[in-house]
């Protein structure tokens, strides 16, 4: 299947927290992405900013009438040069895009509950799992309510969402961690069984989930500067227990208890 | 219309070859572009023994251009020729192996071994590597020691050596000139430019190495303007690169002295970079009424 193709923009929609939701078509057919997977984006033609950008996707819509080859949505955070370019390209343009790429999530067996937990703009790549495992308990930790994505534009279902926030404006004042904690030994106590988590969020909590005593298994999707994003520039190496992995073709999605994060 | 060009012995079906590094070991590119129609492959500088490579933090874009310190990360030449080359035999391409080694004997042993490789077409040296021997101070900073590394390689080969050279000296006419007194059949330039980038929040560098090497459009003029001298300065083929992203650029290249060109970093812009480069020049040598792309070789008018 083609990894390398082009997509029609039908709808780039800013919210007024900094972050877009980008939906775009591919000109050919591609193979159906698992969650967790990236794709790779020209952020424009110019040559500055130079580098296809990495990002998530939140849903793939299989091909309709009105979309031959399916769509995909994007939820993205203004954050730099290329994502500022990207927000402001118009519906109509087309764009370059490589993927899907990487390893996503496994999946979860017959025997074991998945919680999710989101730190950011981190949802935008657990987001999806909520269509494939509705009613998972969702941790979604956020600095202040403000930084909360409009979610009209997405498609999800049977959402069981526990939002925390630092300055406590919305939902369980602290840190999102703290309350996952609190919920996983709930859970242990009670109904018990094997507990899978998936996160996406900062490294900063990653760090902080590997140093917590969770007894579950935890799957987390890590962020690096990428060039190629297919495996061969080597440059988005992580270390792990295993030896040194490329984020982009052996991840993004890890085991969390597999990666040796340095002083 | 005639594309083919000859490497110091080297004969390519056209002058678009790809960098070393930029392209794997080229079969992770066959499903982006089809690699019978390039005129060869340079895979990924290969070493004695596999290398891990520098820790984590290994590449930062800059305007035009993103900084790398992989740190010659490969599989080693065993692996290489048991694992790759069988399946790039498959193609109607040449290969160029690409290799580089800590010590004259290291150098050595590696271009003997590629060597003996059923598919291996040509061998490329990385002299852009620090000497262990020598305190570190790389190979190709130093035409002494440049000339004398090529010497003991070509000793080793009897396939068209190519030697690569260093950007980061003051005269690329004289590391030119002593790669060749080393006995290289052909040279490529340039490898990447020394640089660096620093978080000035953390105020932490964004490599874990510190330094790297630029590379991409931002070090075009440098790498044409060295072309130009270092053709200049010898009689020996050269392979152009540095920047290249489009027919325009190669034709630039050309034009200053390069018998062939590679393309690097536009490769992880757009992995069919190459192709597409070598439609553009075929389009530039149509419009342009040109027979023999080998009568532009150094063309400039000045
Ligand atoms: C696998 C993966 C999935 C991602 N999914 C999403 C997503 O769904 N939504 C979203 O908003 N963001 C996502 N990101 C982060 C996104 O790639 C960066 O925010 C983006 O590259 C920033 O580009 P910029 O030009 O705006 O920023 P600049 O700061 O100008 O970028 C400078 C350079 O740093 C790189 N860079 C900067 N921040 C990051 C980062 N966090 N991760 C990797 N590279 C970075 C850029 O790619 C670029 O090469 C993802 C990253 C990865 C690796
Ligand atoms: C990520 C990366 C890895 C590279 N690895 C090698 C290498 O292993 N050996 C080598 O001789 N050159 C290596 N190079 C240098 C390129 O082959 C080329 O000389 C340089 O990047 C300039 O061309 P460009 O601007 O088109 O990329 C590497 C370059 C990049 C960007
Ligand atoms: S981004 Fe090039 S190897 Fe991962």
């Amino acid at each position: 299947m083609n990894r390398l193709f082009t997509a029609e923009i039908v709808r780039n929609d800013p919210m007024d927290n900094g972050y877009f939701a980008l939906q775009v078509t591919p000109d050919v057919e591609i193979s159906e992405p698992d969650i967790g997977q990236f794709f790779m984006i020209k952020t424009g033609e110019s040559i500055d900013p130079l580098l296809l950008r990495p990002f998530s996707f939140v849903d793939f819509i299989p091909p309709n009438d009105k979309y031959p080859n399916g769509s995909l949505m994007f939820l993205i955070g203004a954050v730099g040069k290329g994502t500022n370019i990207l927000k402001h390209l118009a519906v109509g343009m087309r764009l370059s895009v490589i993927g899907p790429l990487g390893q996503g999530f496994p999946p979860v067996a017959s025997d074991e509950i998945l919680f999710i937990v989101a730190g950011g703009i981190g949802i935008a790549s657990v987001l999806g799992l909520t269509n494939v495992n509705p009613n998972t308990p969702f941790f979604y930790g956020v600095r202040t309510k403000e930084l909360i994505p409009d979610m009209v534009w997405f498609n999800y279902t049977g959402i069981n969402t526990f939002t925390t926030s630092d300055d406590g404006s919305i939902g369980f004042a602290g840190s999102v961690l703290e309350l996952l904690e609190k919920q996983v030994s709930e859970f242990k106590r009670g109904c018990g069984g094997k507990i899978k988590i998936y996160a996406c969020g900062p490294n900063g909590m990653y760090r902080a989930m590997a140093g917590m005593n969770l007894d579950a298994d935890v799957y987390v999707s890590l962020e690096t500067p990428m060039a190629c994003g297919i495996g061969t520039c080597l440059g988005c190496a992580v270390d792990t227990v295993n030896g040194l992995k490329m984020v982009c073709k052996d991840g993004p999605v890890f085991n969390l208890k597999d990666i040796i994060w340095d002083g | 219309m005639n594309l083919s060009v000859n490497i110091g012995g080297l004969e390519l079906k056209n002058p678009v070859v790809t960098a070393s590094g930029t392209f794997g070991y080229g079969v992770e590119y066959a499903e982006f572009l089809d690699l019978n129609l390039i005129g060869a492959i340079t895979v990924k500088g290969l070493s004695l023994r596999p290398a891990k490579g520098n820790p984590p933090g290994r590449v930062w874009e800059t305007p035009c251009g993103m900084l790398n310190a992989i740190g010659l990360q490969n599989i080693g030449i065993d692996a290489f020729i048991k694992d790759k080359l069988p399946e790039l035999r498959k193609y109607d391409t040449k290969i160029i192996a690409n290799f580089f080694g800590d010590t004259i004997e290291e150098y050595v042993e590696a271009a003997a071994a590629l060597s003996a490789a059923d598919g291996v077409h040509a061998l490329e040296m990385n002299i852009s590597c620090p000497n262990k021997q020598a305190g570190w101070i790389a190979f190709g900073t130093d035409p002494a020691l440049t000339e004398k590394v090529v010497t003991a390689a070509r000793r080793a080969t009897k396939l068209p050596l190519i030697v690569k050279l260093s950007p980061n000296v003051t005269s690329i006419a004289d590391m030119a000139r002593a790669a060749v007194n080393g006995g290289a059949d052909a040279l490529s330039v340039i490898n990447t430019i020394t640089g660096m980038a620093i978080d000035i929040e953390t105020r932490r560098p964004r490599l874990s190495n510190i330094v790297g090497g630029l590379s991409g459009p931002a070090i075009r003029p440098i790498a044409v303007r060295m072309v130009f001298q270092a053709a200049k300065a010898v009689t020996v083929p050269i392979i152009g690169m540095g920047g290249i992203m489009t027919g325009g650029d190669a034709i630039e290249f050309i034009l200053a002295g390069a018998s062939a060109v590679a393309i690097g970093t536009a490769n992880f812009v757009n992995p069919a970079a190459s192709v597409e480069v070598l439609d553009s020049i075929k389009d530039y040598i149509v419009r342009n009424r040109i027979d023999d792309i080998n009568t532009l070789v150094g063309g400039i008018i000045c």
